[in-house]
């Protein structure tokens, strides 16, 4: 028999540094996966310091830290996660985080690091290792991170690394006994104070208020910040829809709900009115919460009621937030436009905290107990939409918060079997007081939402007609099927004919639709063209002169060249003039400008700030675009996004000449950036007379068609940026206290999430 | 026949100067009027006698970058202190000066139309303007010398028709400074002696 040859399979250390890229998009995810390692590992401080002087990141926390076997088996060990070989530590804590990609977190953020590590029963241990030569050496096992220990404290490890006064001053306040600190020298990318902010804001929304208590983080941005300012704190407002506040007090259960989904835009008093709320809603609406008491010993079945009375008194906060809407929704339901919650957050579920330690597995992210509650299967039970009959419940990844429990609800057993079901009486009557607090929310939530939706109906009969006829057609269709008729197929009944009628006119409207788009921007060739009429019409004549002089000087044989050459000059530049006029009206009809696809909005910005600078020269009127730094892309139609930008900038010349502003007012700012929600912000800005007259009063009123504040204008320019602000599920904010004009214009991707 | 002399008021410095060239090559001396935000009517005034301007084409807006006033109103003045001295509008904004109540709207010309068309017709109209000028000056000088000839034996409205005479042609410079009271006639300077006499009486 031949020999037999074993081959290992190998693994390029390269694919290691490519797989992990992949994982970690951006600077964030890598600060963020960093930030749940060290929660995941019990910390209750994690310290993001970014030295500007050295150029490098310190990341420490207090959590548990790591052995030296910790590391081998699997910090070292590429795509293991501890959760899957390991679920419950020494201690009975379960490890939670996936993919095992947290430490290629380092690589996105700088080329080498180092770790100090320590636990309770080990000494401090170094790790460095250099994450360049992943990008050198042909295969992974080939890479070797040093490992080494030493006697020092992990404060000692700390002091070594940081040395600034501020940062060290997080020691004093919180237990640094044990814990990991990072060290992430050479940094990738530059950490702009731009990128800082950004990163910042962010990371206000990571850690849900109701853990703030348990688990502080700092981020030290500069030399000279001091605790107070590098500590990240949550702003609330901004992180719900509904928010139910509740205190279980001797058999009593009091709950509080906020309403923070609602903007009425202006329409306050009208909705109020015409929607049947009553002032205590009015109240309700304006942050003061709905608060019920409820007695639970009379609520639950017999033999529960002697755990009820036994459990003692615990506390929480519950939070609720749409995952996203459709603009209709939004207009129909009065939602305030936020920022769509991340899936999967570590931070979201709903925790519980016995005395401020955390009791896991309670809500922890990708395990069973994720939705200890059972809120899904709850839901799945009553799937009702909110504005329908049946009562509306909320899914689990809606809704993340807290429950506070302390050693003297003993009869609460905390410790969930491998299935996560507890069978005690005491936990039963625990959740459900939290599952009567949740329905608070829920009924109240469903309570507005059909008085709205009742609203709407009375505003738009129409749709309600479209709707239910549509629903007879179905159901005559089902009944025909049912009774197998053997009916002659000509014969449509009413409905039906109505049912082909609706549906030839829905065509005709989008044929319609795709007209206006193109109309609309030959429009704005024409707007700009009437803005622009008594220019261009001198330019037949000026060139017209200059020809003629032109004349005079040659046949007389006058050898004054400079005046020769200076006419010529001046002849230049009405052709130039005239060139750009043509730019900026009929190369927008290009072809290739009408069709839809994905576009980096800042060249096309760029192009078109570019075809309008000599117009604007001749008018000594100066534009100013800022860019920003990173591109931004959009589905869209080039055109759109040019037919905005030509009818503002005509405006603002048009403004300039009517009101003679002066000179130095004679100035247009451009910027474009890429919000938080997804959205592209446009803000656009000019120094001269702004919105006047009762327009200042009410500016909502300049977008509406055929209203002109110009004695030849066209009353198009700005309802036109208002309906493409509409088709791209966007709006146009106008401000007009502003020392000038004002306009800020976000878009959105023309497809929308279905909740 | 000496050299038609026209003047030409505009903030435009650039068309100024081709239209310069442009007239100096039909035969006119061409004068350009420099106005700034600092000009009064009175400058204008200067001008016109200093350089013996005998039209004047002027631009309708002037104080969007500078002077104080528009074209109309040097219109305007130039009517009453330079008795029938050809001026016109010579704009591109037509519909604009048409809505100045200081002219009429035969004064304005527009910019545009001439430029197109080389300026041509627009030599002949400013020749013959010029002429029509000439032709009243001369016969005001013919009747000045009649009247002043038999001054004193004039009666009252000769005398007034002397003076006025005498005033329209020192204004361009015709005649020689003199003062009024020596083209009173005898009889005039007996009633206005008489008058003195009764309000000496009277007090």
């Amino acid at each position: 028999m031949d020999r037999v040859k074993e081959i290992p399979f190998n693994v390029s250390a390269r694919m290691a540094v490519l797989i992990g890229r992949e994982n970690i998009p951006n600077l964030y995810s890598a600060i963020t996966e960093l930030i749940k390692n060290s929660y995941d590992a019990d910390a209750d401080a994690c310290v993001i310091y970014y030295d500007d002087v050295n150029d490098k990141v310190c990341l420490f926390d207090n959590g548990s830290g790591m052995t030296e076997q910790d590391i081998i088996d699997y910090w070292m060990n590429l795509g293991i996660s501890m959760k899957l070989t390991k679920p419950n530590s020494k201690k009975g804590r379960i490890r939670t985080g996936s993919k095992g990609v947290g430490r290629f977190a380092l690589d996105k953020i700088a080329e080498n690091c180092t770790m100090i590590t320590k636990t309770e029963s080990d000494n401090l241990l170094k790790w460095d290792v250099e994450w360049e030569k992943l990008n050198t050496i042909e295969k992974i096992s080939d890479v070797y991170a040093k490992l080494s220990y030493n006697n020092h404290s992990y404060i000692e490890g700390i002091q070594n690394i940081v040395h600034n006064k501020n940062v060290l001053k997080i020691i004093e306040k919180h237990n640094f006994e044990i814990g990991t600190m990072l060290e992430m020298r050479v940094l990738r990318e530059k950490w702009t104070q731009r990128k800082i902010s950004k990163i910042r804001k962010q990371l206000t929304q990571l850690i849900p208020s109701g853990l703030c208590k348990n688990f502080k983080l700092y981020f030290f941005t500069s030399s000279e910040m001091n605790i107070e300012e590098a500590l990240i704190s949550v702003v609330e407002e901004n992180t719900y829809d509904y928010k139910v506040i509740f205190d279980y007090n001797d058999s009593i259960l009091t709950t509080k709900v906020f309403r923070n989904e609602f903007d009425f835009r202006g329409e306050f008093e009208y909705v109020m009115k015409e929607g049947n709320f009553s002032q205590e809603d009015r109240n309700y609406f304006n942050g003061e919460p709905k608060i019920e008491k409820l007695n639970i010993s009379e609520e639950v079945v017999k033999h529960l009621v002697e755990a009820s009375k036994k459990i003692g008194d615990f506390s929480g906060e519950l939070y609720f937030r749409k995952l996203s809407q459709q603009s209709k929704e939004r207009e129909k339901l009065y939602y305030k436009y936020n920022t769509s919650i991340r899936k999967s957050n570590i931070f979201g579920g709903i925790k519980l905290y016995r005395d401020n330690f955390r009791v896991r597995p309670f809500g922890e992210v990708d395990t069973k107990s994720y939705d200890w509650l059972n809120l899904n299967s709850r839901k799945n039970a009553s799937p009702s939409s909110i504005t329908h009959t049946g009562s509306w419940k909320v899914r689990a990844e809606q809704m993340q918060g807290t429950i506070h429990i302390s050693k003297k609800n003993k009869g609460i057993n905390d410790t969930l079997s491998r299935d996560g079901i507890v069978d005690t009486h005491e936990f039963s009557v625990f959740e459900k007081i939290i599952i009567k607090a949740i329905v608070k929310l829920e009924e109240d939530r469903q309570d507005v939402m059909r008085k709205l939706n009742l609203l709407y109906q009375k505003k738009h009969p129409v749709e309600v007609f479209e709707k239910e006829i549509k629903e007879m057609a179905k159901n005559e269709r089902n009944n025909e099927k049912r009774q197998d008729n053997n009916q002659n197929f000509n014969d449509s009944s009413t409905i039906q004919k109505t049912i082909k009628l609706i549906e030839h006119k829905n065509e005709v409207i989008d044929n319609l639709e795709d007209e206006n788009r193109i109309l609309r921007t030959l429009a704005t060739s024409g707007i700009i063209t009437n803005s622009y009429s008594h220019e261009i019409s001198s330019f037949n004549s000026l060139l017209s002169r200059k020809l003629n002089v032109l004349k005079i000087k040659i046949s007389k044989d006058d050898k004054n060249y400079r005046r020769i050459n200076e006419v010529l000059n001046s002849m230049e530049d009405v052709l130039s003039n005239y060139s750009s006029w043509f730019d900026v009206t009929i190369q927008t009809l290009e072809s290739n400008k009408r069709i839809i696809k994905e576009l980096n909005v800042n060249n096309i910005i760029r192009n078109v700030v570019e075809s309008w600078k000599t117009l604007l020269e001749v008018r000594n009127i100066s534009i100013n675009y800022n860019e920003s730094e990173s591109p931004i892309y959009l589905e869209c139609f080039e055109y759109d996004l040019v037919v905005i930008l030509n009818n503002l900038i005509s405006n603002s010349m048009d403004a300039f000449r009517i009101h003679k502003t002066p000179k130095n007012k004679k100035k247009i700012s451009l910027s474009c950036i890429l919000v938080d929600d997804g959205r592209v912000s446009i803000e656009y800005s000019d120094l001269g007379p702004g919105l006047i007259g009762e327009f200042k009063e009410n500016p909502q009123k300049v977008l509406e068609p055929l209203i002109s504040s110009k004695d030849n204008g066209t009353g198009l320019g700005l309802w036109i940026i208002k309906k493409i602000a509409t088709e791209y599920n966007g709006e146009v904010i106008l401000n007009s206290k502003y020392e000038g004009f004002y306009i800020k214009i976000l878009l959105k991707q023309k497809d929308d999430n279905n909740e | 026949m000496s050299n038609y002399v026209i003047g030409i008021i505009d903030d435009d410095v650039d068309g100024t100067k081709d239209y310069k060239d442009i007239y100096e090559d039909k035969g006119f001396e061409t004068h350009i009027f420099d106005i700034d935000e600092d000009s009064i009517y009175h400058d204008v005034g200067n001008w016109i006698i200093e350089n013996k301007i005998e039209l004047i084409m002027v631009d309708y807006l002037l104080s969007n970058a500078s002077a104080k006033f528009n074209g109309d109103k040097i219109l305007n003045y130039v009517k009453q202190n330079f008795y029938q001295l050809p001026v016109i509008i010579l704009t591109s904004r037509v519909k604009e000066a048409e809505k100045s109540n200081y002219i009429e709207h035969w004064f304005i010309q527009s910019k545009d139309e001439l430029d197109k068309k080389e300026n041509n017709y627009m030599v002949s109209e400013i020749k013959h303007a010029i002429d029509v000028f000439r032709f009243k000056k001369e016969k005001w000088m013919e009747e000045y010398k009649k009247l002043f000839e038999k001054k004193e034996k004039n009666n009252p409205d000769e005398t007034e028709r002397l003076k006025e005479l005498y005033r329209y042609l020192r204004t361009y410079g015709e005649v020689d400074d003199i003062s009024t009271e020596y083209l009173n006639s005898d009889l005039s300077q007996k009633i206005s002696e008489f008058n003195d006499i009764m309000k000496k009486l009277l007090k």
